[in-house]
């Protein structure tokens, strides 16, 4: 753009600029309306993000409530607070007063500046016009090539019609949307583009013959996607049909770039990487139906690498059973056990447990009691008779003498040499174990 | 002192006119005068003879009559 055209430009734009203002003077009590609103707003978003962090702060979600304090809650808050400053300026008439009408030399600098940061401007019937570099946007997990575009602005315009009014964007290589071709982009239809949060930001420099930081603003809202409000998500961007290099996700119903997908190891089908899993035992990808989550650990497992317990019959991955040391049987954690004796791993139809002290023992480690049979016990609860060696239980069969400290069983009997002595006085004759 | 005028694109508009030392680095303008993190943002420079330039470093000495101006990096824009 040469600086003629440069210089022509600013006097259009000077000109509409002026008229501008004066209506936006004229306008002034809507605007602090309007301002006014806005700041209510945006308390109740506070209010809203406020109430948020309470929640994570009584679930002890420290990182996530810390989280919010330092962005959400810090950011609407000096945003409530510059839009209550600007109902406070515009009250006081500090806004009319700082609406000074730029000079036509200021509006050339914003000019050259737009032909700088663009590589290139050009001034054609009132029409101010840039473009931008090919843009690529990412959505969910897919990235989607619009192609660039071009930002034009009508400088002759009434300012006070609104930016959708003066300013349009054409789709200069158009990768529009597959359901609807006006689409060029997810937040411009049919040429206009819906300025979101760009609006306030915008408008702002535009009426004080910012336009650098008008098309600027433009450019950053085109490089952006806001999936809370696109014309068409990123996500079906390519509709039914999808592009070359795109599969179908039938679990979520949606076209991804297959960079992003896979194929299911069980079914085959392709598997966008919001609905796949990988199997704990295997690795590999499945659809989360081809799998099933282990009763222990929650982690999912493909069906040839699932485990079923033989006791309770639950699903579970491989690192979640152990086979019974002595049936080789494979059970889950919840329904095995160490012996207490030998450590093994055991089973419910492999243990017992000592019916004097019961700990669990696994069946080759339980010992029975020669006198009463039916007895199970641990090696801690039975001993050997010092005199006949028979094996027989503590709690019943055995008794230790009080004086030499002998273990005998009853059919044996005891005659402790210091207690007939009567050398140790109080001595008793024999005392249980 | 120099005066530097200050832009800031989030919505609050008004640029204001500071006048501060000369030579004064950007980051220390911002962080007298702009009173937030500017990572969010991208700092372009408006120099007295019209050139204008964005930079990344912010020891870049100011003099007198530029203009900082903040843009955010991010804009969301939505649907009408």
């Amino acid at each position: 753009m040469t600086e003629k055209q440069m210089y022509r430009a600013a006097s259009a734009f000077c000109d509409t600029l002026v008229r501008g203002i004066q209506k936006a003077k004229d306008k002034e009590t809507e605007t602090i309306v309007f301002y006014a609103d806005k700041t209510r707003q945006r308390l109740e978003e506070l209010e809203k993000w406020c109430r948020k962090t309470l929640d994570c702060q009584r679930k002890g979600m420290r990182v996530a409530e810390q989280h919010l304090k330092d962005s959400m809650l810090t950011d609407q808050c000096r945003r409530a607070n510059l839009d209550l400053a600007m109902v406070k300026n515009l009250i006081e008439g500090k806004t009319r007063e700082e609406m000074v009408e730029p000079s036509v030399r200021e509006i050339f600098y914003e000019i050259k500046a737009i032909d700088k940061f663009f590589g290139g401007a050009e001034y054609r019937n009132n029409v101010l016009s840039v473009k931008t570099d090919s843009i690529s946007l990412w959505g969910d997990c897919d990235e989607v090539y619009l192609g660039s575009f071009q930002i034009n602005m009508d400088l002759s315009k009434d300012i006070s019609c609104g930016l959708s009014v003066l300013v349009w964007i054409e789709a200069l290589d158009p990768h529009p949307a597959a359901e609807n071709d006006y689409v060029t982009h997810p937040h411009v239809s049919d040429g206009v583009l819906c300025f979101g949060d760009g609006d306030e930001i915008a408008l702002a420099a535009m009426y004080q013959g910012r336009l650098e930081s008008v098309f600027t603003t433009i450019d950053t809202i085109l490089h952006n996607y806001n999936d809370q409000s696109p014309h068409v998500a990123l996500e079906n961007w390519f509709g039914d049909q999808g592009s070359e290099d795109e599969r179908y996700c039938e679990s979520c119903d949606h076209w991804y770039h297959y960079d992003n997908m896979d194929e299911c190891s069980k079914c085959g089908d392709w598997v966008c990487c919001h609905c796949s899993v990988k199997c704990n035992s295997c690795d590999e990808i499945f659809h989360s139906g081809c799998a099933q989550s282990c009763n222990e650990c929650g982690g999912m497992v493909c069906e040839s690498c699932e485990k079923s317990c033989y006791y309770c019959g639950g699903t579970h991955c491989e690192s979640c059973v152990k086979a019974c040391d002595l049936c080789k049987e494979e059970y889950c954690e919840s329904c095995i056990e160490s012996c207490s004796e030998c450590g093994d791993d055991i089973c419910d139809k492999c243990r017992d447990k000592c019916e004097d002290c019961q700990s669990i023992v696994c069946n080759n480690c339980t010992k029975k009691c020669n006198e009463c049979t039916d007895l199970h016990l641990c090696s801690d609860c039975i001993s050997q008779c010092e005199e006949c060696g028979e094996t027989l239980c503590k709690a019943e069969c055995l008794k230790k003498c009080g004086g030499c400290g002998e273990t005998t069983c009853g059919n044996c009997g005891h005659e402790c040499l210091l207690t007939l002595n009567g050398e140790q006085d109080g001595i008793q004759e024999t005392n249980q174990i | 002192m120099i005066n530097v005028t200050l832009a800031t694109n989030d919505g609050s508009g008004l640029p204001r006119r500071i006048t501060t030392e000369d030579g004064v680095s950007v980051a220390e303008f911002l962080q007298n005068h702009f009173g937030g993190d500017t990572y969010d943002f991208t700092v372009s420079l408006r120099y007295p003879n019209g050139d204008s330039e964005q930079i990344s470093n912010l020891d870049t000495p100011l003099h007198d009559n530029m203009r900082v101006t903040l843009s955010p990096k991010k804009v969301d824009g939505a649907v009408c």
